[in-house]
């Protein structure tokens, strides 16, 4: 038993310091090392630098509410995973860690243990990137010395639930009725807990209605208050509420139960094996399937063989003669439609979306306000993390770049489809969304432009989005190639909330690269629009986007030329794919 | 058809191809043998215009694949040892998108006969991940062969096929030499680079020891005379003192 940890042990260990040394190696290339001090000084800046006290980014993390939402979003999370299940990624094996640890005189409660080892190394780096975040925020001192240890305490809760919770679901799959005994009382559990949080909804809800955001946070704010939900949340906030105490009695008093809380967890996903070693054999056949298909081995998982059956009855059509860059993006754009990840989100999202429209647009008195500020909120979120969520471009192929080297495409040309793959898709969702918001604005009291006017709007957004979504996209893709030893390509992706900070940090780089690359163009934008405004008024809009994009996709042509470039030295030994 | 002159390619401190120059007219197959670690992909990959040489130059059908790699790679098909396709591709539409990266406009007329050829009619709906190894090898192969290419490079392309898609693929590959077809196979199967290969190549610490016919090979070894091909092929690379060669006849299948 002990050897057996030491040899997990020894293999993660091992792992990580190699993975680092090699990364590390790198920096014999001018433009990593170009890389590591702008990181170092973004580091420096944003969540180091003394002299910002107070305004570190995580400031807006916490504060008062926050315990409640992070609660909340945890109900949400632990839904989703129950309802719609988790990318079972909490249960991939990488392919030689399937030929190495499932035939060896290994239990699969100890493979269970080597999952958790091997998470502690992403939950302990991405602790180190929250504390750093969250470090200005409510709590100083020695609190900020404890505040890891919660940390440590959360996301180890996290994984562990979704890995309890993904065992569960495939123990229901593989033994049914038998199965739905087995995780019977977990099932229940969640189910009594989302009951609660209804009925704590369905009793605070007011006679009026909610028009506004600040009544629909008070009337969550009043649903948790309602003694079932308060009951029902009262594990979720115990767990988060380490993170958020405000000083160390609070923190001393909470820690305790946040750590029963895990070690329950951790008792739970630790007996729960009976369906491991397929669950996860299945889990990795998908991860290796979307990772590295043409390394071999392994059955399309039953899942994701019904996902893309489905999806296979679209056709996209496509012609042999013409350009040939065409074929790339008709390939990526495949990719997204039988993209088992992306078909249940987007079914997830439209369900959501069209209800939402639909009860705008039928009772516009009651909703409106409310329900068209979550919606664009969304929009604005497509915008700003779509191109991070969508990655049917380079950063999917670029792991095939001995494939793509082959193709008689020209470098840009090949880029250029592959950065419209991603961008083409998210303009279509954005569009969708600025549609359904369109309609359901149309019966709308709260809106005072007039009809013509929103078109006007909507038209310019039209326009506009695809060079901002090309812009992004050639970002994104710019990084993937700039950087193919440090990024993590491939199909793969970071498995969960505990390896958010990272997500975030990306996030806030990438859009900060935007706002440089968009100046120029919303410049022209917004002069073009003020030398017209006299004349068309609102519809000075579209000519605006329209030479905005004119200029974006001028800076557009030269990133492409340069990507190209950069496409034709990268080495394919270069390449650091997803494991 | 294919000509490299010098070809040279360095990592770091490690030259993995030094100077190697040779020509495969059409018609010919030229086995490409090597122990491992001796450069065979590496070349495979600089002829196929994956990687870029460090110097030297490759010309495909009289094109330079440095100067004119998009006219240069449409006449060649790189068939890798581990097939490479895309998961939510079918095994149709893999042959579909190839169509349009090439522009072969008879391309529906070649897609069932090639389909037939490679035993896949029955799984043109098919996934990868619903394909056996041997199936995916066969689809790579279709996906080269669609656009009837002038040049053919092959690394190991019987991996994973049975015994009678091993015969039906040496076949095919008879056939696109017969047809002009320049072919460079690369495999560790001797008999097969024996059976199909006009002239070898045998590389050995990324450089050439030897490149002609066997019989000529064997020419300028008279020792080696009426050994097997591998005891030939373990001399040239050195490693002939490892296995204990040199104790078979010409009745054990040795070289003529």
């Amino acid at each position: 038993m002990t050897a057996v940890l030491g040899a997990f042990t020894y293999l993660t260990v091992t792992s990580a310091r190699n993975r680092f040394l090699r990364q590390v190696r790198r920096l014999r290339s001018p433009r990593y090392v170009l890389a590591l001090l702008l990181a170092l000084g973004y580091f420096w800046l944003i969540l180091i630098n003394p002299a910002r006290s107070g305004s570190a980014p995580g400031h807006v993390l916490v504060g008062e509410g926050a315990e409640l939402a992070a609660a909340l979003a945890l109900v949400a999370l632990a839904t989703y995973w129950w309802i719609v299940g988790s990318d079972q990624s909490a249960l991939a094996f990488a392919p030689a860690e399937v030929q190495f640890l499932f035939p060896a005189p290994v239990t699969r409660r100890q493979l269970v243990q080597f999952k958790l080892v091997r998470a502690q190394v992403l939950i302990l780096f991405n602790i180190l990137i929250w504390s750093l975040l969250l470090r200005r925020g409510a709590g100083e001192g020695v609190l900020t010395w404890l505040r890891p240890i919660s940390l440590w305490v959360l996301f180890s809760t996290f994984q562990l639930h979704r890995l309890g919770a993904t065992l569960a679901r495939a123990s229901v799959a593989e033994h049914g009725e038998a199965g739905v005994r087995r995780s019977g009382l977990a099932v229940a559990v969640m189910a009594v807990i989302l009951g609660a949080i209804a009925w704590g909804l369905v009793r605070a809800w007011p006679a009026t209605g909610v028009a506004s955001l600040q009544e629909a946070l008070q009337l969550v704010e009043r649903a948790a208050e309602q003694p079932a939900a308060a009951w029902a949340l009262l594990p979720f906030r115990a767990v988060v509420a380490p993170a958020f105490a405000p000083d160390v009695e609070t923190w001393l008093g909470a820690i305790g139960v946040a750590a029963a809380i895990m070690l329950a967890h951790f008792v739970w996903v630790v007996r729960a094996d009976t369906a491991f070693e397929d669950a996860a054999l299945e889990a990795s056949a998908e991860r290796a399937a979307r990772v590295a298909a043409w390394r071999g081995g392994g059955r399309m998982a039953r899942r994701n063989r019904a996902a893309a059956g489905m999806a296979s009855r679209w056709r996209l059509p496509l012609a042999a003669g013409g350009e040939p860059a065409v074929a790339i993006l008709w390939k990526n754009t495949y990719a997204v439609l039988r993209g088992d990840r992306f078909g249940r989100q987007l079914f997830f999202f439209a369900a959501i979306v069209v209800a939402i429209c639909a009860f705008a647009y039928l009772e516009p008195a009651r909703t409106s306000g409310f329900l068209m500020g979550i919606l664009a909120a969304w929009g604005s979120m497509l915008v700003l993390l779509g191109p991070l969520w969508l990655r049917n471009d380079l950063r999917g192929d670029l792991s095939r770049l001995e494939l793509l080297r082959t193709y008689p495409v020209p470098a840009s040309r090949l880029v250029a489809a592959e950065m419209a793959s991603s961008a083409l898709v998210l303009t279509v969702l954005e569009l969708a969304l600025g549609l359904c918001v369109f309609v359901a604005l149309l019966r709308s009291p709260d809106v005072t432009l007039p009809l013509p006017d929103r078109l006007a709007v909507l038209t310019a957004g039209a326009l506009a989005l695809p060079a901002i979504n090309l812009l992004s996209a050639g970002l994104h893709n710019g990084a993937a190639l700039l950087f193919p030893g440090w990024l993590a390509l491939g199909g793969g992706r970071r498995p969960g909330i505990e390896a958010m900070g990272q997500t975030y940090l990306t996030m806030i780089v990438s859009l900060l690269l935007l706002a440089v690359l968009l100046l120029f163009p919303v410049l022209v934008a917004a002069i073009t629009g003020f030398a017209l405004r006299g004349t068309y008024g609102i519809w000075s809009l579209p000519p605006a986007a329209v030479a905005g994009s004119a200029v974006a996709a001028g800076e557009l042509a030269l990133i492409l030329r340069w990507l190209g470039r950069q496409f034709e030295r990268t080495e394919p030994a270069d390449v650091e794919t997803a494991a | 058809m294919i000509d490299v002159e010098h070809l040279r390619k360095v990592y770091g401190s490690v030259t993995a191809v030094r100077d190697l120059s040779f020509h495969v007219p059409g018609g010919e197959v030229l086995g490409l043998v090597g122990p491992n670690g001796a450069g065979k992909t590496t070349t495979l990959r600089a002829l196929a215009g994956i990687i870029r040489p460090t110097s030297g130059t490759v010309r495909i059908a009289g094109r330079s694949l440095a100067d004119e790699p998009i006219d240069a790679k449409r006449q060649l098909a790189f068939i890798p040892d581990e097939p490479q396709l895309f998961d939510y591709l079918t095994v149709e539409e893999h042959l579909r998108f190839v169509a349009r990266l090439y522009n072969v406009a008879d391309a529906e007329a070649r897609l069932g006969p090639l389909l037939t050829e490679m035993e896949l009619d029955g799984k043109r709906t098919a996934f990868p991940t619903e394909l056996s190894r041997g199936m995916k090898q066969k689809l790579a192969t279709a996906c080269g062969l669609l656009h009837d290419p002038r040049v053919l490079i092959l690394d190991e392309p019987l991996t994973g096929l049975d015994p009678a898609a091993i015969r039906r693929m040496k076949g095919t590959i008879v056939a696109r030499a017969r047809a002009g077809a320049a072919v460079i196979l690369s495999s560790h199967l001797l008999t097969l680079v024996e059976e199909l290969c006009t002239r070898v190549l045998v590389l050995q610490e990324g450089a050439a020891v030897a490149l002609g016919t066997i019989d000529e090979i064997v020419a300028e070894r008279p020792e080696l005379a009426g050994r097997p091909l591998e005891d030939v092929f373990l001399a040239l690379t050195g490693q002939s003192e490892e296995v204990g060669a040199g104790d078979r006849t010409p009745a054990d299948g040795g070289v003529r």
